[in-house]
């Protein structure tokens, strides 16, 4: 039951972030590939806040959407001027800055050490210490963060950032300021993403910045691609998928010398194919 | 076609499920004289060849083991280094396999397994550094303490009139806790450490680097490298005439270039033993990795309590049996468990002759 209530946890985990990716590469049609920084600020707030304060987890889930709402804004700034690959490139460029940082600020983000002893939730006196506790509070955030993400993307702001994607200049047109549309999602899909790593950190209980380097980036939008882009549901599906996949490649009988690398193949070569017959992901209506 | 897709999906759920409750082997259910140990190690990736290392050397003692009262079982998860893998594999072996002990290696992954071993009160042996990963009753290192190897190191300069030291430290884990504790124990001698070059791990030009390390002069240069870092670095000091000495903690005695350090010395975080080297490389046709060792003895001692135990002992039965562990004879030497849960080794200077590590201390 442990090992199950694990397994959802992370997939609750995985589905916040695939989700609020999601608002900006599939909702809005920017190759953002910086996500994981925001994962990052939310993970490493926490994990300070926790181990060298008296703050609780919940304020310091707070507070890494403060800090990931304002580094997002300044990157963000800068960001909404780009499109396309130009967007892409400059987004990686700040996940590399941000990672730069969680690896050589020694003294706050304790480097390459990490920091480790990070204190599960407490709330009114009880501990979220068992798995299957924690999963049940990490279901409350994804459906706070689900419900969050239906209403915008079915809001009037909602349409305009598909319009986005569909036609940007023919917007621009009609008189609006897509830049400040764009930095708006931005920075409310990395608030989003700034929750995900709180309870990454929190249900880990050690972080380093291992975890939150560009390849991780790519692990995530290859969720959103897999589930199929402007698709909340599709982008639940590509994380549950994602995260499961290995999981269940655990269970096939290999010798224990090649296991690991069969599994790596076994798992490479299905997301091959899942691309080859639907390439626009499980439940996707747009191709990237 | 979205329907089909949801049902393919709840399918391979269902299937996770199936095959969950097919292996599904609670501790209540297994042999009464079987001992399962789970080991947690980077099986693929870039440091694949570090976590295969520690399998080797676990089969190896399970091979040498003659006629036991206990029948001992291997199970190893692949974790890459990556904490939530980590986190994966350690659930399944505790929950699925309901394995008696853990194994981990790295202080990384160390500290991710600690806790939950610690909450689910099943051993762990951490092949790491950090002295985080013994925190609890359940957990304990085995790892020769940075401050040791520094000990040594230090010890070994001053003897040789070394005053001038320049280092080059990878930003990783490891590499930078041995080079904290190196500078905390120069502080109050004659030696300086002249130039510091830092470099990411994974990088091959480091010509950059290389060419500032030059200034201050040093008499030795410690690389606190691993491969294949080390050996790139080896090959571009030679290419920017870097004729002055080359030192390292560890790394040395790992690289399989070893022509070129040669006749350099090094410490070693302990000194494996000529029967265990012959061992592993006559397995694996290669010498030993870092940790290989260590796995090697982890598997002996817990073979060496459990044996002791009249009937089957339980994890608190083996974690008491290790906190008493005196003089163990490991391949690392005379092994003792220390007041911190840490199985201690002593550190030993060797150096690089005709291609072969020696031990001159």
């Amino acid at each position: 039951m442990a090992y199950l209530a694990h397994l959802g946890i992370l997939i609750s985990i995985f589905v916040m972030l695939s989700m609020s990716l999601n608002l900006v590469v599939g909702y809005t049609g920017l190759l953002s590939v910086t996500h994981v920084a925001f994962f990052g600020i939310g993970a490493y707030a926490t994990a300070i806040l926790l181990t060298m304060t008296d703050i609780g987890f919940f304020t310091s889930v707070v507070v890494g959407i403060i800090a990931a709402l304002t580094s997002s804004f300044l990157i963000g700034l800068i960001l909404s001027k780009f499109d396309d690959d130009f967007y892409a490139l400059a987004s990686l460029g700040f996940n590399i800055i941000v990672f730069s940082i969680f690896l050589n600020l020694q003294s706050v983000t304790g480097g390459p050490f990490g920091i480790s002893g990070i204190d599960r939730p407490e709330l009114f006196g009880f501990i979220f210490t068992s798995n299957v506790s924690f999963l049940a509070l990490t279901l409350i955030a994804l459906v706070a963060l689900y419900f969050l993400s239906h209403f915008i993307v079915n809001s009037s702001f909602g349409r305009v950032i598909k319009a986005i994607r569909d036609d940007e200049k023919a917007l621009q047109i009609f008189g609006y300021r897509t830049h400040y549309y764009k930095l708006t999602i931005f920075m409310i899909s990395a608030g989003m993403a700034a929750v995900a790593g709180s309870f990454f950190a929190s249900y880990i209980t050690f972080i380093d910045p291992s975890s939150f380097a560009a390849t991780e980036s790519v692990f995530i939008l290859s969720m959103v691609i897999l589930g199929g882009l402007a698709d909340n549901k599709g982008a639940a599906l590509g994380a549950a998928t994602i995260i499961l996949l290995p999981e269940f490649l655990r269970f096939v009988g290999m010798p224990s010398d090649i296991a690991a690398q069969m599994r790596q193949v076994i798992y490479g070569l299905l997301l091959i194919v899942l691309m080859i017959y639907r390439p626009q992901g499980f439940l996707g209506k747009y191709r990237l | 076609m979205k329907t089909k897709w949801i049902i393919g999906i709840i399918a391979a759920v269902i299937l996770v499920i199936v095959g969950i409750a097919l292996f599904d082997r609670s501790p209540d259910q297994a042999e009464a004289g079987l001992i399962k140990i789970g080991v947690v190690a980077p099986l693929t990736g870039d440091t694949a060849f570090l976590g295969e290392g520690v399998r080797e050397a676990m089969l190896l003692a399970k091979e040498q083991l003659g006629d036991t009262e206990y029948q001992y079982e291997l199970i190893f998860e692949d974790d890459q280094l990556d904490p939530k893998m980590t986190a994966s594999a350690t659930n399944k072996l505790i929950d699925i396999d309901g394995v008696d002990v853990l194994v981990s290696f790295s202080s990384g992954s160390g500290n991710v397994v600690a806790p939950i071993a610690e909450r689910n009160e099943i051993v762990h042996l951490g092949i790491a550094s950090d002295p985080n990963v013994a925190n609890g009753f359940y957990n304990f290192i085995h790892w020769t303490p940075p401050a040791e190897e520094a000990r040594v190191f230090v010890e070994e300069l001053e003897k040789r009139n070394i005053s001038r030291l320049g280092m080059i430290v990878p930003n990783q884990q490891g590499a930078v806790a041995v080079a904290d504790a190196v500078k905390e124990r120069l502080e109050g001698t004659d030696i300086e450490i002249v130039n510091e070059q830092t470099i990411n791990a994974g990088d091959t030009d480091f010509r950059t680097a290389v060419n500032k390390a030059k200034d201050g002069n040093p008499e030795i240069y410690l690389l606190f490298a691993f491969t294949p870092e080390l050996e790139i670095l080896g090959r571009q000091m030679k290419e920017a005439g870097i004729t002055t000495p080359l030192t390292s903690i560890e790394a040395f005695e790992l690289t399989e270039e070893r022509d070129l350090f040669e006749g350099y010395w090094y410490v070693n975080a302990a000194e494996p033993t000529n029967e265990f080297n012959q061992a592993f490389n006559s397995r694996t046709g290669k010498n030993q990795t870092l940790g290989a060792p260590n796995a090697y003895d982890i598997f002996n001692l817990v073979v060496s309590v459990t044996e002791d135990e009249p009937q089957r002992p339980t994890p608190k039965d083996i974690a008491e049996g290790l906190k008493d562990v005196e003089n163990f004879n490991g391949a690392l030497g005379n092994l003792s468990v220390g007041e911190n849960d840490i199985i201690l080794s002593p550190a030993a200077v060797r150096i690089i002759q005709n291609g072969q590590p020696v031990t001159i201390k």
